[in-house]
Parts: structure tokens; C-alpha cells; sequence
């Protein structure tokens, strides 16, 4: 048929608005008959979209004998996300996001020995109270062929901002079977650390960081589809945790990752097997795995997805359970150190008309010796509950 | 198809010999479509489809009708049910030309093989399970064979063209002169004068409606279409006219806009944004007419859209 | 780690085109068939929402990051 611009044209004057909501389900309908498929372009999302989402994050106490001084409880998070997203014209569509996060509790301060001569955690004093606002816009252009975005970031905190923008492609070629990404990413971060319950030893450092991304994905029968990533990310300036007693980190870290995915629908169950899996390493000695398997069932017009996450990361080269002053780097975070960890979850949407309703929750637990090497990890490994409710109205 | 058909088109580099043989490849095509879908042919598919109706065989479906079925749902479900391809059985009750109103016993017999949520397509093709029911796709057929003789055209590197197939027009890019086709719509009140002349470019428009077959009741004039869920006719509407970049939408907003009525109609079509026209016994309403009324053309159009049948 | 980046991109180049070299095995599907794909359970992404909280919660607590798409901007998370 040629290409159907998804535009207005004019005949003679009389405008055609192809970009209706019903011109736009018939134009999907029409996809069904091979006659009219090359007519089909990369099309804007046919509604607008409202949403809002509540999560609360919250981490266990760490055990008594973990602890030297300090509170055991640690954080608190209460997140809310809005959104929304429409399209303009018939060729692009603009979303806003803002998110808000409610932080409170201690963090680990630094890592000392106890009596016993067992490592164990000093907290941070009293309770940090901190509040994080994040504002994204992203509007994208669709083609025949593809989809490109823009995104626009910022985010502030009482002692850090960020600012980042984005841009991204998405390119269909070979009749629509494969799928070619790409995006970079730049930010810029403050960080002016409160000087309230512990010393810090910065008034204002700022970093930057820099990413991009490559990926092709490809249909492989009616019912599977496989993709394959590259990861590449630059970061530079104060890299270290102000908020750690016992922390100096290189001013530069580099990371790479290696993704994979394969998603396989089962017709007769009404559900779909979903794998992901991420090989992560960078230049501070850090190595990671993390495999995903999640599958998603169809329950008439609603969803259970229940899943499983495996996450197993080496040390990083400076860390040490209790920090080496002696060293040029040296940092006795947890999250550098060596640990495996299971994250059970289920996610449920139940549909009610324009109406989808979602809620979730899911069990993240650190198993110590469960890292790539030998060494044990740190003693302030988390564990932590997650739960989200929310509902989006999606409407023409 | 059931009404007359012409194709006019300047061969690619008016070579003569290659304008013979996509004459002859756009026959082929209509005749391969009337082979497969038409309910008269025994032989046809759709005729297989039929006979098995009731009887739990499925029968295999290839791509292309697949995807015409999958239309299919689309728009019955965009009308609410009330474009029904399985509601062709209704027409052995009435008989449009007698005038005669069936007993409602009679209608109350077939309804039970009308319903397109009582068709099942699947992996394993497409099952009838009321005894009885039929599949009728004169509803898409006509449309989708001009959309398939204008891609023919238009893959033979055909770039001027107008196709006519019994009263749906596919253009392709303009007339020979460079300016846009000129197609005709009659007013249905006076069969033999156009009443307006639209100008088209690489467009189609479709006509449905019942100003040619209808009943009396009554005093009332109703259209020969049937309503799927009660039987009885819609009281239709005199002429609908849709602007489209394919047949297949334009017909199939026609067809659905004609089966809602013209009050139903008007609104729904306004939602479309596509160009629409409909002509009532003394009214002519849409955004065809706002933009053609006031417009004079010397110019005769090339073709009619012929009263609606 | 840096000598073994280098092997690993050279792996990483060779995994790619093993992978859509392999191509045999793909069949073509047809505009028709792709229903089973357009549903939310083959999408890679369908709850962009939850997928960049969970990221964010994940980056903050674990030393690994990105996997998806460029490294979108940071927080103070601790």
C-alpha cells in the first residue's frame, strides 16, 4: 500500500486526521492481514496514561551481635511515583515522571572489631531524616521504522543533586523481527554532604558519569523472542561515601556489563517464561552475576508474575571487612564486599475497564558466603522487604 | 462481487503490453477472491467453512483469510456486535421485495446460528459451533479486493490509477493531468445527478447505505441490514460516504456507521476524524459536505459513486 | 582488570554474531502470528515504572549496576 504516514494529508484541502483513537485500532487491526503489514509504522502508544505508584522499602535490623555501637535498625524508605504519558500528533508522545522518596534510619558509619575480635558495625548517630524529589521528562518521535527518545532529569536531595539527560533508538529492521538499541546517557552530581550526626570530611565535590548501551533483540518464532547487551559506563570525580569514616575510593570507575534475555510464551498455559541475565564487571575488581526467572501467567485479564533473583558479586580490590588506612584505596562498605543474594517476589495487575491496579512484594535476603571468592562478607549485609501498590487509568 | 468493476491507470512507461498483463493479474485477483469467499460458490472456502458449521471440525485457515477474520473481530467489536459476519442467515427470513414482515417464530429459529462470539479461530482454524450459521464476508471482500488490485498496481510501478469496484473507489496519485481525481457522489434522491464531485489523492471512499433496497413498515423505511442481536432491520441510513487511505476502513466505517443509524452514525464517524458524509432525505451532513458544498467544479468527475445497493 | 576487558570484548564481538549468525533456526512470523508477542508477558519492559525503581534499589544496595539501558543519573543512596 505504501507507507502510511501516521500524519495529517491533506486531499484537496480536506484534512485527513488518521491520529483518532479509532483510526489508530483500525490501523493496528489492518496489521493482522499481510496485504497492509509493510504500511505498518512504529507507532506512538494509542492512549494516555495516568499513574501512581507507593512502595515502602524497608531494611532488617541487623543482629545484636553485628552491632558495636549504634542503632540496629537501618532504613526506611516510603517512595512515591507519579506519571503520566500521551501522545501528541501521530508521531510523538511525551511522558513525565516525577518520583519522591522518604528516607529515614541509620546507615553503617564504619567497621571495627569487637571484644571478641569479631568485625561489627558502628552506626551512624541518630536517625537520618532525608528527602529525595526526582523530576524526568522524555519525549520520543516515532517513524516507520523505529522510535527515538529524550530524556531529561533531576533529582534533589538535602545533600546531593543530580542532573542527567539521555537519549535513546530503537531500530525494527528485517520485517520487524529484529530490533536494534542504542543509548547514551550523561549526568552531572553535587554532593554537599549534611554535617549533622557524624563528622564528614568534604564540604562539596561534584562527579560525572557517562554511559551508553548497545543491544539487538530478535523474534524468533510466534511465541519467543532473545536479546543480547553491551554496557559501557564512565565515571569520574569524588567517587568515595562521605558518610563512611573509613573510605577512599579511586577518582575513576569504569563498568561494563554483558545482558541477555529470553522471553517464551506457552500458548496453551496462557503464560510466558521470562529469563534475564546480567554479567557485570568494572575497575575496582568488582565481577557479578545476576540471573532472573520470573513467569508471568495470565489469569483472564489479569496478571501474577512470581520470580526469583540470584545475585552473586566478588570484592572490590580495596575493600577490606575492617578498612587498611595504609592502602591508597580503602573502603569497608558492604556493598563492596563479597556476598551472594535471593530476592523472592510475585507482582499482580488486575484490570478493571481503563483502570489497572498493581501491587507487589518481595523478600531480598544475603546469603554471606554465598560470593564469588573466599573471604566472608562484611557484617552489615542487608536484607530488606520491598512492597508496592499502585494503579494507572489508561484512557483515549 | 456482485457489480460492475473498472480500472483505469496509465501503464508504467506506457509500455501498452505491460498494462495488458496487469489487467490481466487485477482479474485474476478478483476472480481468486470470488473463488474463495463468495457463499454461492459451492466449491469456495467460505462454502466449506459453512457446511462444517455445528460440527466441532475446524477448518484451516491461511494467512490472508486469517487476517481478514481478525478485521473481522475488530470491528464487530467497534460496533458493539453490530457488524456480525455470521448475521447473513437472517436474510432467509426477510424477503426486501415483497414488503412482508416474518413472525417473530421465524426469527426467533435462526437467531440462535447469529453470533460472531459463537466462531472460534484458533491454531487449528476457524469453527462454526451453531448448527446451522454461516459465515458471510460480503461485508470486507468487495473493499479488500480494490485495496489488493490497488497494491498490484502499485508493486507493477503504476503511480495514476482509479479503481471502481462496485461503488468503493481506490485513487492512486492523481489523474493523468496532474490534478487530483474527481469522484462524483449521487444524490440518492435524484439517482442521475451527482450532487457533489470530491477530489482524490492516493485515497479511497467507501459507500454503504439503503436508499435502493429497503423495507416498509408501517410507513417506516427500514434498511436492508439486520440487526445481529434481534433480527429485525436497523433502521439504516439513506447513504454513507468514508474517506480513507484504504477501502477496508473506509467500507468498514461505512458499513458500521450505516448498521448504528444516522444519529448513532454522525457522532461515531465525527470520532474517526476521517472524512465522512451523510446524506438523509433532506440532509446532507459531514465534513465531505462542509468542504464541497460551497465548491463549484466545471470539471465532470471521472466516476459516480453510484447510489449505494 | 583491564587486560582482561580487552579479552572480554573480543568475546563479547564473537558471542554476537555466533549468536545472530546462528540464525537458522529462526522462523519468519507473520504480522498475524504476532499477537502472542504485542501481549505485556513478551514485552522486555512493560512496568517501565517498577523496572527503574527496582534498578535504583538494586544500584543502591549491590555493587553492580546498569544491564539495560545507559545509566541513567544518581542519588545519595546509602
Amino acid at each position: 500500500m505504501g507507507v502510511i504516514r501516521p500524519s495529517y494529508s491533506e486531499n484537496k484541502g480536506l484534512m485527513i486526521n488518521k491520529n483518532t483513537p479509532l483510526t489508530r485500532r483500525l490501523s493496528v487491526a489492518l496489521a493482522s492481514i499481510p496485504l497492509y503489514q509493510n504500511a505498518q509504522a512504529d507507532a506512538p502508544p494509542a492512549f494516555t496514561e495516568v499513574g501512581i505508584r507507593y512502595s515502602n522499602y524497608s531494611e532488617d535490623a541487623l543482629p545484636d551481635s553485628k552491632v558495636i555501637f549504634g542503632s540496629r535498625n537501618r532504613y526506611d524508605i516510603d517512595v512515591t511515583q507519579l506519571w503520566f504519558e500521551t501522545p501528541i500528533g501521530g508521531s510523538w508522545s511525551v511522558a513525565m515522571d516525577i518520583q519522591n522518596d522518604s528516607m529515614s534510619g541509620a546507615s553503617p558509619w564504619f567497621v571495627g572489631t569487637n571484644v571478641d575480635g569479631q568485625p561489627g558495625v558502628i552506626m551512624s548517630g541518630a536517625s537520618i531524616y532525608d528527602n529525595r524529589v526526582e523530576v524526568g521528562v522524555t519525549t520520543r518521535y516515532f517513524w516507520a521504522d523505529g522510535n527515538a527518545g529524550f530524556n531529561i532529569s533531576n533529582s534533589r536531595e538535602d545533600d546531593y543533586e543530580a542532573r542527567s539527560m539521555s537519549f535513546d533508538l530503537a531500530w525494527n529492521s528485517d520485517n520487524n523481527s529484529r530490533t536494534w538499541t542504542a543509548s547514551l546517557s550523561s549526568s552531572n552530581d553535587t554532593v554537599e554532604p549534611v554535617k549533622e550526626n557524624i563528622p564528614v570530611f568534604i564540604d562539596r565535590e561534584e562527579l560525572e558519569t557517562q554511559s551508553a548501551y548497545f543491544g539487538v533483540s530478535q523474534v524468533l518464532s510466534s511465541t519467543a523472542i532473545a536479546r543480547i547487551g553491551l554496557g559501557y559506563t564512565v565515571s569520574d570525580g569524588y567517587l568515595s561515601d562521605p558518610y563512611k569514616l573509613n573510605d577512599s575510593r579511586p577518582d575513576t570507575h569504569d563498568r561494563f556489563t554483558l545482558d541477555g534475555g529470553y522471553r517464551r510464551y506457552f500458548i496453551e498455559q496462557r503464560g510466558a517464561l521470562q529469563l534475564n541475565y546480567r554479567y557485570y564487571s568494572d575497575d575496582w575488581g568488582t565481577d557479578s552475576h545476576t540471573g532472573e526467572i520470573a513467569w508471568y501467567q495470565e489469569i483472564k485479564q489479569h496478571s501474577l508474575k512470581p520470580y526469583i533473583r540470584y545475585y552473586r558479586q566478588s570484592r572490590a580490590d580495596f575493600f577490606q571487612t575492617t578498612a587498611d588506612l595504609s592502602l591508597p584505596f580503602f573502603a569497608d562498605d558492604y556493598r563492596l564486599s563479597e556476598y551472594g543474594a535471593t530476592t523472592i517476589g510475585i507482582q499482580g495487575f488486575f484490570q478493571l475497564g481503563e483502570w489497572r491496579f498493581e501491587a507487589q512484594l518481595e523478600r531480598y535476603e544475603t546469603n554471606p558466603s554465598g560470593g564469588i571468592g573466599t573471604n566472608k562478607s562484611a557484617p552489615a549485609v542487608v536484607d530488606f522487604w520491598r512492597g508496592t501498590i499502585g494503579a494507572t487509568w489508561r484512557f483515549d | 462481487m456482485g457489480g460492475p468493476a473498472s480500472l483505469v491507470f496509465a501503464p508504467p512507461n506506457n509500455c501498452e503490453h505491460v498494462g495488458a498483463d496487469i489487467v490481466s493479474a487485477a482479474e485474476a485477483i478478483l476472480v481468486d477472491l470470488e473463488n474463495r469467499y463468495s457463499r454461492y460458490i459451492d466449491t469456495s472456502l467460505i462454502s466449506l467453512i459453512n457446511e462444517r458449521a455445528g460440527s466441532k471440525t475446524p477448518t484451516v485457515l491461511d494467512p490472508e483469510t486469517h487476517g481478514l477474520l481478525d478485521f473481522c473481530s475488530h470491528l464487530y467489536r467497534e460496533s458493539d456486535g453490530l457488524f456480525d459476519p455470521t448475521a447473513g442467515v437472517l436474510n432467509q427470513a426477510w424477503d426486501f421485495k415483497r414488503n412482508q414482515i416474518p413472525s417473530d417464530r421465524v426469527i426467533e429459529t435462526i437467531l440462535p446460528r447469529v453470533g460472531w462470539d459463537k466462531v472460534s479461530i484458533d491454531e487449528a482454524g476457524i469453527t462454526l459451533q451453531a448448527p446451522h450459521s454461516e459465515l458471510d464476508l460480503g461485508g470486507v471482500v468487495k473493499e479488500y479486493a480494490a485495496d489488493k488490485v490497488a497494491a498490484l498496481l502499485r508493486k507493477t510501478g503504476v503511480t495514476k490509477a482509479i479503481i471502481e469496484l462496485a461503488g468503493d473507489i481506490v485513487t492512486l496519485g492523481v489523474k493523468f493531468d496532474g490534478q487530483p481525481w474527481r469522484v462524483g457522489v449521487t444524490d440518492p434522491n435524484a439517482p442521475t445527478q451527482t450532487a457533489l464531485s470530491v477530489a482524490l489523492t492516493d485515497a479511497c471512499i467507501a459507500t454503504s447505505g439503503s436508499s435502493q433496497r429497503f423495507i416498509e413498515i408501517n410507513g417506516q423505511r427500514y434498511s436492508h441490514f439486520l440487526n445481529p442481536k434481534t433480527g429485525h432491520p436497523v433502521e439504516g441510513c439513506f447513504s454513507v460516504s468514508v474517506i480513507a487511505d484504504s477501502c477496508l476502513i473506509a467500507g468498514g466505517l461505512a458499513t458500521i456507521a450505516c448498521l448504528m443509524g444516522a444519529t448513532k452514525g454522525k457522532t461515531w464517524l465525527a470520532s474517526s476524524g476521517l472524512p465522512w458524509l451523510i446524506i438523509e432525505e433532506n440532509q446532507w451532513t459531514g465534513p465531505i459536505s462542509d468542504h464541497y458544498s460551497s465548491e463549484q467544479s466545471t470539471e465532470a468527475p471521472q466516476r459516480n459513486v453510484p447510489s449505494p445497493r | 582488570m583491564s587486560t582482561s576487558k580487552t579479552n572480554i570484548s573480543r568475546c563479547l564481538v564473537f558471542i554476537i554474531t555466533g549468536a545472530l549468525g546462528g540464525c537458522s533456526s529462526i522462523e519468519p512470523v507473520a504480522a498475524w502470528e504476532r499477537g502472542y508477542l504485542a501481549k505485556d508477558a513478551m514485552m522486555w519492559d512493560p512496568y517501565p515504572r517498577e523496572s527503574k525503581f527496582a534498578g535504583h534499589v538494586y544500584t543502591s544496595k549491590e555493587a553492580s549496576s546498569g544491564g539495560s539501558a545507559a545509566a541513567g543519573g544518581g542519588c545519595g543512596c546509602n
